[in-house]
């Protein structure tokens, strides 16, 4: 063959390639709808990556040769416990491929969960679980616009005080809940990435993420609505969770691990996760992964649960109550009660939950890690002697640790008069 | 008959796999390319024609693993016909933080209008987005001289189906008549789906004339790689 016609051939088989792989990107049948009730997480090992002369160029690290032989693994698996292969996950800082597989009606996906997890060749395999976020809208009878009365936070946590010290300016703050209404008024630039890792369910607004997000950061100084307790934070607005009704929101354990992945490959400085529901090995692995990255993981204790709920109750989490509610072992309290925040429509509306008790510590987490990049953990926070409610000005006069004079909250706090005893170390570390 | 190094590599491989006791769900991944040139560190080995890859490779839990790639490709217009293998084998150890390491050794035997057969050694550090490599071989593409090459290659998933890639590389002779480096450079965008991908890179080298007796091609432009996996 000439040369000419080699080159030529090779130009040929570019342009077959490029126009191919729009038609390979296409499913080339519809796969049935799986209900997640039905699924279960089978997780393989996925190999470090090393040398491979592979088909690249001069070795590549990044290929996918044991793609096609963990599928084939999978296939298997599949088959021969009566299962079907849905979808898959690869997760390469944690060193784990997750298959996602439909158990048929007849089996419950914990058995099937159980059998699988007895293979040699899986590294555990668990149940698809749905988890809830823990916040309900306040009623309100007469259906009128709501309006919003000073926020709760304002008074007690001293919000102008505490922005004269920290706005959260530019901590990232992964809000893995609902979407996020982006064009909000109270809202707008305030979310630097939205991702969606619901399948199945588009969404362009829902009430609890937007809510929670509002309490985070909304704008200050704009005029109209709510301050954020961190306006100055950047939001990573990360659906994991859909609207079922106006009071309930629910997420899965694949959207929730997505999501988790997401913020921590993407360097988040601050993780809130309002809701609660059982606990998984895979997202407490992804968990323990952020905090070793020091990321700050917070979460919304379930008041009906006696451990609060996953994953307020893993270790490390920063677990918040409504500090209005019963109070409880290892947990903060912070505003959570008849909250103005946020609502899709342009709107806002009182909230009421541990969400968005949460939803306020993240926010002064983001304060905190702006004035010391090692205020990470439980540690960096004050409660208000005898109660488990957070002293937010104590909390970050003592992680700033600056001698100016606009570094007080008041009569009440100043850094001479910041208690030096940590109530705080009766929280898990 | 007797033994070649080529033949060392060619039992090194099956025997790892008889050592590992591998059972049945072991990672064992098959996969097939045709690429547009058969391209190694700013070279083109198939004088510019393009080949065909069967890959072979093993992955066992410990971090051991081992691979055989047969290469064809039809470089002196004589039509399609077995180019060479390269095999290697090796050690990754992946820390609860911190990058892996790895280290390992490479076989390559080329027999295509020209001979080309070494061993080369490596060791290398593998982070998440990046990984760098040094590998040292002694009678360099079959040469008497002793080579040192080094390594950086990057990747980055752009989305579910798409990653971006980069490679610099730098040999240097450490003995013998030609001393001048040989740097090779690419960048490129890969889309997978399901278990298919397909690669374009465009790669440059610099030109350095160290083989005048055998001259290679520099392998500069466009490489496009199609890949099924197995």
């Amino acid at each position: 063959m000439s040369q000419g016609c080699s080159r030529l051939l090779r130009y040929v088989m570019v342009l077959l390639m490029m126009l191919a792989a729009p038609m390979l990107a296409v499913p080339a049948e519809a796969a049935p709808v799986s209900d997640p009730s039905h699924q279960i997480l089978v997780m393989l090992r996925l190999p470090a990556e090393h040398y491979s002369p592979g088909a690249g160029y001069g070795g590549s690290y990044g290929g996918g040769d044991g793609r096609g032989a963990r599928h084939r693994v999978a296939q298997k698996l599949a088959k021969a416990n009566g299962l079907r292969l849905v979808d898959d996950w690869p997760m390469p800082m944690i060193g784990l491929d997750c298959y996602i597989m439909e158990v048929p009606p007849e089996r419950t996906v914990e058995d099937a969960a159980a059998v699988l997890s007895r293979d040699p060749a899986i590294a555990w395999a668990e149940p698809m679980r749905t988890y809830r976020t823990q916040g309900a809208t306040a009623p309100n009878p007469t259906g009128a616009d709501p309006l919003y009365p000073v926020q709760p936070d304002a008074k007690e946590w001293r919000l102008d005080a505490l922005h004269r010290m920290a706005t959260g300016r530019n901590i990232r703050i992964a809000v893995i809940d609902s979407a996020i209404e982006r064009q909000h008024p109270d809202l707008a630039g305030q979310v630097m990435l939205s991702e969606d890792f619901v399948i199945g369910r588009p969404a362009q607004a829902e009430i609890h993420g937007t809510g929670v997000a509002g309490i985070i950061a909304a704008l200050g100084g704009n005029g109209q609505g709510i301050v954020g307790v961190a306006p100055r934070a950047r939001l990573m607005g990360l659906r994991a969770c859909w609207q079922e009704s106006a009071s309930s929101t629910v997420c899965d354990t694949l959207s929730l691990a997505k999501a988790l992945y997401f913020a921590v490959d993407h360097n988040a400085d601050v993780i809130n996760m309002s809701l609660s529901g059982p606990s998984a090995p895979l997202l407490a692995r992804l968990i323990d992964l952020a905090q070793s990255r020091g990321i700050t993981v917070v979460g919304a204790v379930d008041p009906g649960q006696a451990d609060g709920g996953f994953p307020a109750s893993h270790t490390g989490v920063i677990a918040v109550v409504d500090e209005g509610g019963p109070p409880g072992r290892h947990v903060f309290g912070a505003p959570g009660h008849d909250i103005p925040t946020t609502q899709p429509g342009g709107n806002w509306f009182f909230v009421n939950g541990s969400s968005y008790a949460a939803a306020h510590v993240s926010g002064l987490f983001a304060l905190l890690r702006e004035r010391s990049s090692g205020a990470q953990t439980a540690s960096s926070l004050i409660t208000v002697q005898g109660s488990d409610a957070i002293d937010p000005c104590a909390s970050l006069l003592r992680v700033a640790e600056s001698t100016t004079k606009s570094d007080t909250c008041g009569a009440s706090h100043s850094l001479a008069q910041t208690s030096t005893s940590n109530s705080a170390s009766r929280a898990r570390p | 008959m007797r033994l070649r190094r080529s033949h060392i590599g060619l039992v090194l491989f099956p025997a790892l796999l008889v050592a590992g006791a591998a059972p049945v769900h072991a990672q064992l991944a098959f996969s097939a390319s045709a690429e547009s040139d058969y391209r190694f560190r700013g070279l083109s080995l198939s004088h510019g024609q393009p080949d065909v890859r069967l890959n072979l490779s093993y992955d066992h839990r410990s971090g051991a693993y081992a691979g055989l790639s047969l290469i064809g490709a039809d470089d002196d217009n004589r039509g399609l016909r077995l180019l060479g293998y390269v095999d290697y084998a090796g050690y990754v150890v992946r820390p609860e933080k911190g990058p892996a390491w790895e280290v390992g050794a490479t076989n390559m035997h080329v027999h295509g209008r020209y001979s080309y057969d070494f061993t080369e050694v490596y060791a290398g550090v593998v982070g998440e987005h990046i990984s760098l490599r040094l590998s040292y071989a002694p009678h360099y593409f079959g040469r008497n001289w002793d080579n040192l090459y080094v390594d950086l290659s990057g990747g980055r998933r752009l989305s579910t189906h798409w990653r971006a890639f980069a490679h610099a590389g730098v040999a240097t002779p450490l003995n013998g008549p030609f001393r001048e480096e040989r740097y090779d450079f690419s960048a490129g965008v890969a889309v997978s789906v399901r278990t298919y991908e397909i690669e374009m890179a465009l790669t440059r080298t610099n030109p350095v004339p160290d083989y005048p007796d055998r001259p290679i091609d520099n392998g500069d432009g466009l490489l496009v790689t199609a890949t099924a996996f197995f």
